[in-house]
């Protein structure tokens, strides 16, 4: 019984120094390095357990092999039409092989410093054949801000391979300008706005004006054809009047002659009027025939 | 020898507590809203979303890692303000624009395995996706329908990069917090507000001017109307009247026409000398003369 008891600690005493000394486990998200003596022998990103020789034979070194940001500082570049502008961008990488990686710039500062050389020297590089209406355009056809941020991935990745990552991305954020130009720029902006503003101070009267105008003219025509229609009117009233007059006169045409004739007078003299009457005029007849009768 | 039998039993006993304390070490418990991933030899072989009490084989062979789920993440696109902060319109003009990304998991290996931090990469591709889409708008454009816009083609194409990068992140909105003019021209930026309202106001007043004028001169025309209509009336029955007295006046006429016909004339010179001035001459060429010169 006892030997029983021996054996199974035997063997579980075995089995547990076996695995601290012997296996590695490989996580996901992360590359092993084995090491033979300090030297590395074999890198292993694929999870799962794995046999090596007991230490110091074989030693590990852990590498996080998940995607990891690089944001430089913004750098100042010279476009195709001599323009200063200044571009932030970030790269996204991970770290593939990490034995390449640790012999080419040996480690996390080194391989930053590397890759914004890098990135500066081939933002420059494309920039030199870009204007900043290719960047920034209101017609979106001629933008070439993807296409640039392609080109430049693609160096960037092309470079990466030689320093044992990945570049997965490189995101172009923003492009900035100089502050002298910058402040050139809301000059334009403020000439620009003042300009608007007094486009539309100046649209509203032109429309202004047009509404009132359209008013008048439409008064105008509402008071004319009011006219027109009273003329008519009027016409057709004095037209009947004179069909009811031509109507008596044709009853006793020399008496009505006499009477409108009469009354006539009596309208075309006023009060400035000097009538001058002779003596013998016919009027005063009774005056003065009946005074020379008596006379006689 | 029973002493020795019995120190074999609580060996084997405690051999036997051990194993089971052992196995139960692989037991563990999830809070709503966590998530866990069990990997086995660093492999992910099962996701638990389930809360409550779970199993996995105990270390070293499987482990868990726990991730909170439940609650949605933010991050600010926010450049600082002392800093050169603007980005390009499409018209080459400045304007500050900040935006406020939410997310959340939805695939956990994805999000556990893929980046170290996601933050800093999801800011990137906003600003990225932000630059991009404001340099090919207009800056009236950018301020007035821009927000609308601009939030859905950027969570688009943001989720589309995240996708590609495998990151397990699903965007739930971006909000563009604020788009404004930088601090040197925002007056002016003002003005031109102003200004516009200022031609509303302007093309209101003509068209109450317009609302004024024309029921005025509706109700002069109709004015115009109504006395013509009047004067119609007028004519008519003064001519009528006339007739009439003029049709009396025949009947008389055509019994005595002499007399008649003195009266008649004899009312009318009393009418016109009563308001002319006469005067009465036996030489009447000379008078003529005085009253011409």
């Amino acid at each position: 019984m006892k030997k029983v008891i021996l054996i199974i600690s035997t063997l579980v005493a075995v089995v547990v120094l076996a695995y601290l000394t012997c296996t590695v486990i490989v996580t996901q998200g992360e590359t092993v390095i084995l090491m033979d003596f300090g030297k590395p022998v074999q890198q292993i990103s694929e999870p799962g357990i794995y046999l090596k020789l007991p230490y110091p034979f074989n030693s590990v070194e852990r590498v996080d092999a998940r995607l990891i940001m690089l944001q430089p500082s913004p750098a100042e570049f010279l476009t195709a039409d001599k323009k200063n502008l200044i571009l932030a961008s970030a790269i996204c990488y991970k770290i593939t092989r990490p034995v390449l990686f640790k012999r080419t710039v040996r480690d996390q500062n080194g391989l930053e410093i590397r890759l914004t050389d890098l990135l500066s020297s081939h933002t420059g590089l494309l920039m030199g054949h870009i204007e900043l209406s290719d960047l920034v355009n209101v017609n979106p056809g001629k933008i070439k801000f993807g296409k640039m941020n392609r080109q430049l991935t693609e160096l960037m990745k092309r470079d990466g391979k030689s320093l044992g990552i990945v570049v997965e991305k490189v995101f172009i954020k923003r492009i900035m300008l100089p502050d002298e130009n910058r402040y050139a720029v809301f000059q334009r902006m403020k000439a620009e706005r003042n300009r608007i503003a007094k486009k539309y101070i100046a649209e509203g009267e032109e429309k202004a004006q047009q509404i009132k105008s359209e008013a008048d003219r439409t008064s105008r025509i509402i008071i004319a054809e009011a006219k027109r229609k009273a003329v008519v009117m009027r016409g057709e009233a004095e037209a009947e009047a004179m069909k009811i007059y031509s109507a008596s006169y044709h009853k006793n045409a020399e008496f009505y002659n006499f009477v409108r004739s009469l009354e006539a007078y009596e309208k075309m003299f006023n009060r400035d009027t000097v009538i001058i009457l002779d003596e013998k005029s016919p009027v005063l007849k009774s005056f003065f025939s009946r005074a020379k009768n008596a006379g006689k | 020898m029973p002493g020795s039998k019995t120190k074999t039993v609580v060996l084997i006993s405690l051999l036997l507590l051990l194993v089971v304390m052992y196995a139960g070490s692989g037991i563990f418990s999830l809070q709503s809203g966590q998530r866990a991933l069990i990997l086995r030899f660093g492999q992910v072989v099962k996701e638990v979303s389930d809360s409550g009490i779970h199993y996995r084989l105990p270390a070293p062979i499987e482990r868990t890692i726990k991730i909170h789920i439940g609650r949605v993440q933010t991050v600010f696109i926010q450049e600082r303000k002392n800093d050169n902060f603007e980005r390009f319109t499409g018209d080459e003009n400045l304007i500050i624009i900040h935006a406020l990304i939410s997310y959340d998991i939805k695939n956990l290996t994805q999000f556990a395995f893929q980046a170290t931090d996601v933050k800093p990469i999801l800011q990137s591709a906003g600003q990225m996706c932000l630059s991009r889409e404001l340099a090919k708008m207009t800056v009236d454009d950018a301020m007035t329908t821009g927000k609308s816009v601009l939030r859905l083609v950027i969570k688009e194409q943001m989720q589309q990069l995240l996708d590609e990068m495998k990151l397990g992140i699903r965007l739930i909105s971006v909000e563009l917090t604020d788009i404004s003019p930088p601090e040197k021209v925002s007056t002016t930026f003002r003005n031109v507000s102003d200004a516009w309202v200022k031609k509303q106001e302007i093309v209101k007043d003509a068209e109450g001017y317009t609302n004024a004028i024309i029921p005025k001169s509706r109700g002069k025309a109709s004015a115009l109307i109504l006395e013509a209509e009047a004067y119609s009336k007028e004519v008519v029955s003064a001519a009528k009247g006339k007739v009439d007295a003029f049709d009396r006046l025949l009947i008389e006429y055509d019994r005595n026409p002499q007399v008649i016909t003195d009266q008649k004339r004899l009312e009318t010179m009393q009418v016109i000398f009563n308001k002319c001035k006469v005067s009465i001459d036996a030489n009447p060429k000379e008078s003529m003369y005085y009253i011409s010169r």
